[in-house]
């Protein structure tokens, strides 16, 4: 300070004829000191930077009316009008914070992001890609974060106690109606989508907007990358699957294929299996994606896949003693076209998808063939009103047909079943910010149910109170419905939606690359479908009286400074559910949910030899089961303890970019039992023969190469 | 005068067609001296604000921009957190989109395309590594389309080999030979103006120094 005041009285005694000093301090609002503030006569290159103490000094030899400018990142431009007259003007400079300083408030209430744009994103789309638990996988990536089971036996995603149908998945808004792999038992499902068609992610674990229905639990929010940036060709070759990959960019059109053809067999063979396969799993996808910027500034995307994909393998009939042969082969087409555009001060989003899925299940000499069929057309408008209120409407329709067909023995007599139902829905929801820290987000969701005639009003609300520039609460709240399963609606299309009511209160702390969040949640199930399996086609054991909650607390912690190029990563989930639905004899936790759930992830980077390496330990503690010769006891299998590792590293081949992988899971060995299968009747001495449900590998490696063939423009 | 003279003639004939404003030049030139008196992230501020300064008033000029990301980038280079390291990239990678599109056939902007590159690798090596490794690997090779004679190309590409192991075909042996490409280039390399860009020679002599020490 004092220096400062000496230079200041030095340089006004050797101030010359014709010229003017200005000088003075840049401080915040705060009373602190801004350092590397812009201090500049406008229109003119004259000017100096504030110091560490936020002076600044400098000489001009213009004269006469002018205007000094001080501008700093983050802070509004201040602005003094002046009279330049050789002589030494002092300005104290008080900037305030540009509201945009404080960020941008948005509701994390049940939701996580994943993406490279946002800042508020806890993932980025290449951690999607090689995360070490997901095989490339989008639901297993999700999977790591907290607020979802593991169950290797089930896959795809169950969050916060809900089952995987629970969960629906969109693509640029629009409902993917077969999301996942065909499911056969205790084999789990995998996702069909490649991680990179997309841009962002949004995952709900609940209290998701008004825009989104028909999921009880959660919705997973895929928006697909608009126009690649570049061409490309690349290869990827797994040691059971091959990945081709053409993108061919225009100026304002682009189009991209996809191939992978899949096959287990090799897999198999090489590291032995848990199940005794007669067809390991093979499949082939197809994916085509179009993309078209109009003139006026609209975009046109469209996409169309085609999978197919068929497999079988003997379980033991733990009654007769001999092996049940079951199999499994399905034909999915799935269609969408979106197009977005502005019309005035109004966004317009419409949006089409057609899905055709055709499933046919063998069991020894018997079948069950399921023909799903469904339209979906969607308008939505986003308008902001005011610098404070965004307000997005709009509505769908839905369309689909469901048949089943039972072939016996003698493919001759076969039952049949079917429904069809048009629904219709409406939303409203408004975002306001009554100030730079508030954010609330009312909603109200209207759905018509074609097939009970019957109509739902569903109101959501959620809100964000932002404490400082890093930290923020929020809060959400919201009635939730489902229609029941086909499984159940196609034997009782009389059934009403289920219902789910959920309660969430969150904490979020993002600085630098640090992420801190802990989410409270409470989830209370209705009307939930119940029958009896023994008589499951029979409509008359079906009823809306189940009933169930959730609640739990979910942890996440990501940070990135630690150890310079490491990243580490925790994930706790802890969570309390019971529930009586489906078949169970009385309110108990459904197998699939273990009470505590841990992952920790680490990945370090290696600049030298350009690789990294990531490791991730996954625990859950043991899954509920019940064991008919103990009687209705809730027994627990042992805990699940999951090492894997993986190493991605980048290389050049024939001056081609070259990623090589590979990834081991559970390195250790560890013997994971997901639960027991029990015979249906006991034998001679009275006991019921049980079996350990178990993953179809003890350890799974995967090795995989993939090469870049061209990649022309840049940047 | 000589400098003088020749640069104006190289001007003329690159940007025959474009009126070239040299009114700033003096001011800039200041702005870029004041860097190499110190590698410090005041000197860098002080360029980066003194290139906003006159951007604002030589709006259509890209060497204020090209400086402002040069400068912004060896902030990005001396910041420790990471998230003022971001910012400063961020700020960067707007202003080398302005430099471009006004003069988008110089190889220098490619260079220093590239060189942002390896700051936003820097940040988060593991997000950032497999998306801006090939792509400064793609700048370079631009950057050589327009103008095999950067010196500054080879530059960065030895600095880069420096780095990789051995075994990658990297390591100091592997970089003398871009290095001493750099250097003979930098000897040759005429600026089109003592504002044009110029960095890297002093750099690139102690590099080449360093790797030929290790071999010994």
């Amino acid at each position: 300070m004092k220096i400062q005041i000496l230079f200041l009285l030095l340089t006004l005694a050797f101030n010359l004829p014709g010229q003017t000093v200005i000088t003075g301090s840049v401080k915040t609002k705060k009373g602190e000191p801004v350092a590397g503030a812009n201090i500049y006569i406008k229109n003119t290159f004259e000017g100096a930077s504030s110091d560490s103490l936020g002076f600044f000094m400098f000489k001009t030899t213009l004269a006469g009316r002018q205007i000094i400018v001080a501008s700093f990142m983050g802070y509004k431009n201040q602005e003094q009008q002046v009279t330049l007259k050789s002589d030494t003007l002092i300005f104290p400079f008080i900037l305030s914070e540009d509201k945009a300083q404080l960020g941008e408030v948005v509701i994390t209430a049940g939701t996580f992001e994943a993406g490279d744009e946002k800042k508020s994103a806890v993932l980025s789309t290449l951690d999607m890609a090689t995360n070490s638990h997901g095989f490339g996988d989008i639901f297993m990536a999700v999977n790591s974060l907290p607020g979802t089971t593991t169950a290797d036996d089930e896959g795809g995603l169950l969050v916060r106690g809900g089952e995987r149908h629970e969960t629906k998945t969109f693509i640029d808004g629009m409902l993917v109606e077969s999301p996942y792999t065909a499911k056969m038992p205790n084999i789990p499902v995998r996702g069909k989508f490649s991680p990179m068609l997309f841009r962002g992610t949004v995952f709900s674990t609940g209290g998701y907007s008004a825009e989104y229905g028909q999921a009880l639990s959660s919705a997973l929010i895929l928006n697909s990358i608009a126009l690649p940036e570049e061409d490309e060709t690349n290869i990827a070759l797994y040691s059971s699957a091959l990945n081709f990959t053409k993108v061919k960019r225009w100026k304002k059109t682009a189009l991209s294929t996809i191939s992978q053809y899949v096959n287990m067999a090799p897999t198999n063979k090489l590291l032995g299996s848990n199940f005794d396969w007669q067809k390991a799993p093979e499949s082939f996808t197809q994916t085509l994606v179009f993309r078209q910027k109009m003139n006026s500034g609209g975009m046109l995307k469209a996409l169309g896949f085609f999978s197919s994909e068929n497999n079988s393998l003997y379980y033991p009939n733990l009654d007769t003693g001999s092996d049940d042969l079951a199999g499994i082969k399905n034909k999915n087409y799935f269609f969408m076209a979106t197009y977005k555009n502005q019309v005035g001060q109004t966004i317009i989003h419409s949006g089409i998808s057609l899905n055709y899925d055709d499933t046919k299940m063998s069991f020894n000499n018997e079948a069950i063939k399921d023909l799903n069929r469904s339209a979906q057309a969607k308008l939505t408008a986003t308008r902001q009103l005011s610098e404070k209120i965004t307000f997005k409407y709009g509505g769908e329709i839905f369309y689909k047909q469901f048949d089943r067909e039972y072939l016996s023995d003698n493919k001759s007599t076969g039952s049949q079943w079917d429904y069809n139902t048009f629904n219709a829905s409406a939303f409203a929801e408004s975002e306001i910010q009554p100030g730079y820290r508030i954010a609330l987000r009312p909603g109200i969701r209207y759905e018509h149910i074609g097939l009970i005639k019957k109509t739902f009003i569903s109101p959501r609300f959620s809100a964000a109170y932002k404490i400082n520039p890093t930290s923020q609460f929020s809060f959400a709240y919201g009635l939730f419905m489902q229609v029941p399963e086909d499984n159940s609606l196609v034997y009782c299309p009389a059934l009403k939606p289920e219902k789910a009511r959920h309660l969430i209160l969150n904490f979020q702390a993002i600085k630098n690359n640090r992420t801190f969040r802990v989410e409270a949640y409470h989830k209370k199930y209705s009307q939930l479908v119940k029958y009896d399996e023994l008589y499951s086609a029979d409509p008359a054991t079906y009823s809306n009286t189940g009933s169930g909650y959730a609640r739990g607390i979910d942890i996440f912690f990501r940070n990135r400074d630690f150890i310079r190029n490491g990243d580490f990563w925790l994930a706790y989930s802890f969570i309390d559910s019971k529930r009586d639905y489906r078949d169970l004899a009385f309110y108990r936790t459904p197998g699939f949910i273990t009470r505590h759930n841990l992952s920790l992830q680490y990945k370090h980077y290696f600049d030298g030899i350009d690789a990294y390496l990531g490791a991730n330990y996954s625990f859950a503690s043991g899954r509920p089961y019940a064991d008919p010769n103990v009687g209705e006891k809730a027994l627990k299998t042992k805990h699940y303890h999951n090492l894997s590792a993986s190493i991605f590293h980048f290389t050049e081949w024939f001056g081609k970019f070259t990623m090589l992988h590979l990834q081991v899971t559970n390195l250790p060995g560890f013997n994971h039992i997901f639960g027991y299968r029990f015979a249906e009747s006991p034998d001679e001495p009275g006991n019921y023969r049980s079996l350990p449900i178990l993953p179809s590998h003890k350890r799974m490696i995967l090795f995989g190469i993939y090469i870049c063939l061209q990649n022309q423009t840049q940047f | 005068m000589k400098q003088t003279a020749l640069s104006i003639i190289t001007m003329l004939t690159v940007f025959a067609a474009m009126p070239q404003d040299t009114t700033y030049y003096p001011v800039l030139r200041q702005g870029i001296n004041k860097t190499s008196q110190g590698y410090n992230s005041e000197n860098f501020l002080e360029l980066a604000n003194l290139c906003e300064r006159i951007s604002l008033v030589k709006t259509e000029e890209w060497l204020p921009y090209y400086y402002g990301a040069y400068a912004y980038i060896n902030m990005s280079f001396l910041e420790k957190t990471a998230g003022k390291k971001d910012e400063y990239c961020i700020k960067a990678k707007i202003l080398i989109e302005k430099a471009k599109a006004l003069n988008p056939q110089d190889s220098e902007i490619d260079v220093l395309q590239a060189l942002l590159c390896y700051a936003l690798m820097e940040i988060t090596p593991m997000v950032n590594g497999p998306v801006y490794l090939p792509r400064s690997k793609k700048a370079l090779e631009a950057a050589k389309a327009k103008n095999p004679g950067n010196p500054r190309i080879y530059y960065l590409e030895g600095k880069s080999a420096m780095y990789m192991p051995a075994f990658m075909g990297g390591g100091k042996e592997a970089a003398i030979p871009l290095f001493e490409k750099a250097l003979e280039l930098f000897n040759k390399f005429t600026h089109a103006s003592d504002v044009h860009p110029s960095w890297g020679r002093s750099d690139t002599a102690n590099l080449l120094e360093e790797c030929k020490n290790a071999n010994n």
